[in-house]
């Protein structure tokens, strides 16, 4: 563990990035429709570029024919089809990004804040919260979009951010909450909103619930039709924020004294990290769901890799959590596949939920190093 | 009760003046102090557990906010001073700094030069080049690779100290530094202390339980008691078992004298409350 420079830095968040570049400009070459279109040809099509019959990098209207020979009217169509299926499958993966190094970061930059290595995005009750949202837009049918967002994703994000707004309302007043006493308040106002849920389960009838359930397990599916890019005004802010406050950060896990003593407004720097975090992390959760693991352990596996200096720490956190969400999404639709050729069934276009795949990918990993690595947590 | 200092040492580089503070619970829990320390003393503060000795360290660091009187370092007061310039003069090393850090030894000495340079991600060479002389000058140079979790607690401190250090203060606060330490580390952190104000001019201000040490080691000792100034002045004026015995409550022996060395306070029994 030798100390940060330009190379240092450079070398290790660059070869993430880099990684997780390799891995966008494939990822339109990977998914589970049935058409198969490589993601060089995907890309060209995307661009405008001209595909010749000869240049195909795999040829599946050739086979169609059986004569190998292409007609203008097949290379039109399959043009047509790379095209969608880019727009599908990059969506997906950009999606993927966003929610990954969301809450990759967010949860690494709890974990600092509430000097606790079980913190996670979801530790002030965003989760239950938000679930709570969408379970009653559900349950009461509100299907309209109300300014712009589904009501799901609306009433998910209000929960959400109402709850932290309760969390903090009740940790305001003469003294300072301790960081466990802000995490037994997140806890216990998230196992609150768990038995509101649980009542307003038990008064909806069964597609209302299955509904629910779903939406508790997590997915990308929710706007691979829309644009990917919804949240990014409410996750951008907390990227550069949390990323810009690493030094700050660095102090503050030094303690509280210290880190005033050298000058940093602990109270302050507290506020608006937990603010952007918050806000970040609804907008995630109101468009997919809770997904797990990756607030949790993804900023584990970079400290165990990486170190814990938050000036590397946090931005490799970040890529980490996007390149992971991207290959679990890619294992959950490999898997749906491979479970259809198990079962001999069509499965075709069903997904396992990313919920559900993040913890089965990661915890390996997290395992193996865990063991193998001399650092601590 | 002002300790003014006989030695022509030009103005002093820290005042207060009828400094007070208090908690909701007790809102008269210090003061009034007032206080003049000049550049290259070494200053400690004594009295017995809760009489104020950390609050006002805290306010001396500028870390909390005093109820009434000021606080001014060269003449400024301490609350027109931003934090980042506030740190770049005054260092404060907290009674229980972060032991259980998982980071190297020279990344948190590295740590205290946050002040000195606000806006680059990096520490530049001049960065290296003093906190390289900061864990020499603490003897902490043989483990600076290893992470602070690893180290025996003395040598927690010194990092700690030297991390302090690499912030360049002219003001240096320690809470009870040599807490929990063996003999010998005591006298290495207390020497460690005594040279910096000697040879680096730096104004040092030290909280302990240790009379004998800040007798030996500190050119002024301030004495608190139940949040007052009991006494103030040089250590052979306010280190006798006269002034120590009725705030302490302790009957006390003096031991050696001026031709055998330093003279030593031992604490002999407990006074019984109301009793002879």
């Amino acid at each position: 563990m030798t100390t940060l420079s330009p190379r240092g830095y450079i070398s290790r968040v660059g070869l993430c990035a880099l990684g997780l570049g390799v891995l966008i400009v494939i990822s339109p070459g990977i998914g589970t429709q049935s058409a198969s279109v490589g993601w060089w040809d995907a890309w060209r099509a995307r661009l405008g570029l001209t595909i010749h019959p000869s240049e195909l990098l795999n040829r599946p209207l050739a086979d169609h024919d059986g004569n190998g020979e292409i007609s203008h009217k097949e290379m039109d169509d399959y043009r047509e089809v790379a095209r969608h299926i880019f727009k599908q499958r990059f969506a997906r993966a950009l999606l993927a990004l966003l929610v990954g190094m969301t809450l990759a970061l967010c949860g690494g930059t709890f974990q600092v804040l509430f000097r606790n290595p079980l913190a996670t995005p979801y530790t002030l009750g965003i989760a239950s919260g938000g679930a709570l949202g969408a379970t009653v837009a559900i349950r009461f049918g509100v299907h309209q979009a109300l300014v712009g967002f589904p009501t799901t994703v609306l009433f998910a994000l209000l929960g959400g951010v109402a709850v932290v707004c309760i969390v903090f309302i009740l940790a305001r007043g003469s003294r300072r909450l301790t960081s466990n006493e802000l995490l037994l308040a997140g806890v216990t106002m998230g196992l609150f909103c768990s038995a509101m849920m649980i009542t307003v389960q038990m008064i909806s009838n069964e597609r209302q619930t299955f509904r629910m359930v779903r939406w508790m397990m997590g997915s990308l599916d929710t706007i691979t039709s829309g644009k990917p890019l919804t949240i990014l005004p409410f996750v951008l802010p907390a990227w550069v924020i949390l990323i810009g406050s690493a030094r700050s950060l660095n102090q503050y896990r030094m303690g509280d004294d210290l880190a005033l003593s050298r000058g940093v407004n602990v109270t302050r720097l507290v506020a608006v990290c937990v603010f952007v975090a918050t806000l970040a992390t609804a907008a995630v959760v109101a468009h997919c769901g809770p997904i797990g693991f990756v607030g949790l352990v993804v900023p584990h596996i970079v400290t165990l890799v990486l170190g814990r200096d938050c000036r590397v720490m946090l931005p490799a956190a970040a890529i980490a959590g996007g390149a992971f969400l991207i290959l679990c999404d890619w294992a959950s639709q490999i898997g749906m596949r491979a479970a259809g050729w198990a079962t001999g069934r069509e499965l075709g276009s069903a997904i396992l939920p990313i919920g559900a795949v993040t913890a089965v990918v990661g915890v390996p990993v997290f395992l193996a190093l865990l063991r193998t690595r001399r650092r601590f947590l | 009760m002002t300790c003014t200092d006989s030695e022509p040492g030009g103005q002093p580089l820290f005042e207060a003046t009828d400094l007070r503070f208090g908690y909701s619970t007790r809102l008269d829990f210090l003061g009034p102090v007032n206080l003049e320390v000049r550049p290259g003393q070494c200053w400690a503060i004594v009295g017995p557990n809760g009489a104020g000795k950390t609050t006002l360290l805290r306010l001396m660091a500028g870390l909390i906010r005093p109820r009434g009187g000021s606080v001014r370092l060269n003449g400024v007061d301490l609350e027109a001073i931003s934090p980042r310039h506030r740190a770049r003069r005054i260092a404060f090393v907290p009674q229980h700094a972060a032991a259980n850090v998982h980071q190297s030894v020279r990344e948190i000495v590295l740590l205290g030069r946050y002040p000195h340079r606000p806006l680059s991600l990096f520490e530049s060479v001049e960065d290296h080049r003093v906190a390289e002389e900061a864990m020499r000058i603490t003897s902490i140079l043989e483990f600076a690779d290893r992470t602070l979790a690893t180290l025996s607690g003395g040598e927690a401190q010194r990092v700690h100290i030297a991390a302090s250090l690499a912030q360049q203060p002219s003001l240096l606060l320690l809470d009870e530094p040599t807490a929990s330490l063996d003999l010998r580390q005591q006298l290495v952190i207390f020497d460690i202390l005594r040279r910096r104000a000697v040879e680096d001019n730096v104004t040092v201000v030290v909280v302990t339980h240790d009379v004998n040490l800040a007798a030996r080691y500190c050119s002024h000792v301030v004495l608190l008691d139940d949040g007052k100034v009991a006494a103030v002045g040089p250590p052979e004026a306010v280190v006798t078992p006269d002034v120590l015995e009725p705030v302490y409550g302790v009957k006390m022996m003096a031991l050696g004298g001026e031709e055998s060395g330093p003279r030593w306070i031992v604490p002999v029994k407990p006074v019984s409350e109301g009793g002879p």
